[in-house]
């Protein structure tokens, strides 16, 4: 059972109730670049529907809440919905991916945004484990690096980009998706 | 050998990690760095002393934390940082060292992420 197993049957669950939720967070960048950072948890933002129903589809699969976090027998990763809108720092986020496997369904985020949400922990935290999943994702994906350049410029953390591209050049290099820092 | 000579860059090994991680992290503060480098506080403490009254690190006091970075009025600084900053990107021991930095916030309660080790 892997989390990409638990955010398929969950949002799938709640799909069917008419409820929209994205995967976001280190959630996403696991379903991304699985093998160079694990989350334990999966962070869904609602974009649509009615968490009444969400609720019941989410108790009807095993899940059940206890202090804000959602958790099953079956699953060894645990569930969290933070208050939405979907937001990268102070920006909406209106455009996600929806991954079909079989009969089941994912959202979540572009792995462009994926990289920008892990990328804002490093830039304003300095939080390398952070820097090391945008790394990963971006190492595995088409992402707009152009795009991130210059958001980066506006988030004032120009240097912090830079580091970032040389460690994807260094995980493309080695012939290797995580190059140092994921690989600790 | 020469990388065993870079870390001496400074004066001491020590002294050499605790400007690398400076300049990779921006601030930090002794506790953090002790943790880091395998170290005890005191240790990082004394250092820390020694390369503020040199003019390398500035230190300001926030809460019960001192927090340091490199020092501002150090007409090197920029200079100092790119170098350290490759310095550091070219030792893997310290790049995966910050890997395993966690510093955004955690809710109470909530497992905790691990990168994967293959």
């Amino acid at each position: 059972m892997t989390l990409e197993d638990v955010c398929f049957a969950v949002c799938t669950a709640l799909d069917a109730v008419g409820t929209t939720a994205v995967l976001t967070g280190g959630s996403a960048a696991t379903y991304y670049a699985p093998s160079v950072y694990q989350s334990m948890d999966a962070d869904f933002v609602i974009v649509f529907g009615n968490s009444e129903l969400g609720v019941q589809a989410l108790h009807r699969i095993g899940f059940a809440e206890s202090g804000g976090i959602y958790r099953s027998d079956w699953s060894p990763y645990v569930l969290e919905f933070p208050v939405g809108p979907l937001m990268i720092g102070r920006e909406h986020i209106a455009d996600f991916a929806t991954v079909r496997r079989g009969r089941e369904t994912l959202h979540v985020l572009h792995p462009t945004d994926c990289v920008r949400d892990r990328l804002l922990w490093y830039f304003h935290y300095g939080d390398f484990s952070a820097l090391g999943a945008a790394v990963g994702v971006a190492a595995g994906h088409e992402v707009d690096m152009e795009g991130i350049r210059d958001w980066s410029e506006r988030e004032r953390a120009i240097a912090k980009f830079e580091l970032f591209n040389r460690e994807i050049a260094r995980a493309e290099g080695h012939g290797s998706k995580t190059a140092h820092l994921p690989l600790a | 050998m020469e990388a065993d000579r870079s870390l001496r860059l400074f004066g001491s090994e020590l002294r050499t990690k605790i400007l690398l991680y400076l300049a990779m992290l921006g601030e930090t503060y002794a506790g953090e760095l002790a943790a880091l480098i395998g170290v005890s506080r005191v240790t990082v403490y004394r250092a820390l002393g020694d390369l503020e009254r040199e003019g390398y690190v500035a230190s300001v006091l926030s809460g019960r934390e001192r927090w340091v970075r490199l020092s501002p009025r150090n007409v090197a600084v920029e200079s100092l940082s790119n170098l350290l900053t490759l310095l550091a990107e070219n030792r893997p021991e310290i790049m995966a060292t910050l890997s395993r930095l966690r510093r955004r916030p955690r809710r109470r309660g909530k497992k905790i992420d691990r990168p994967e080790r293959t």
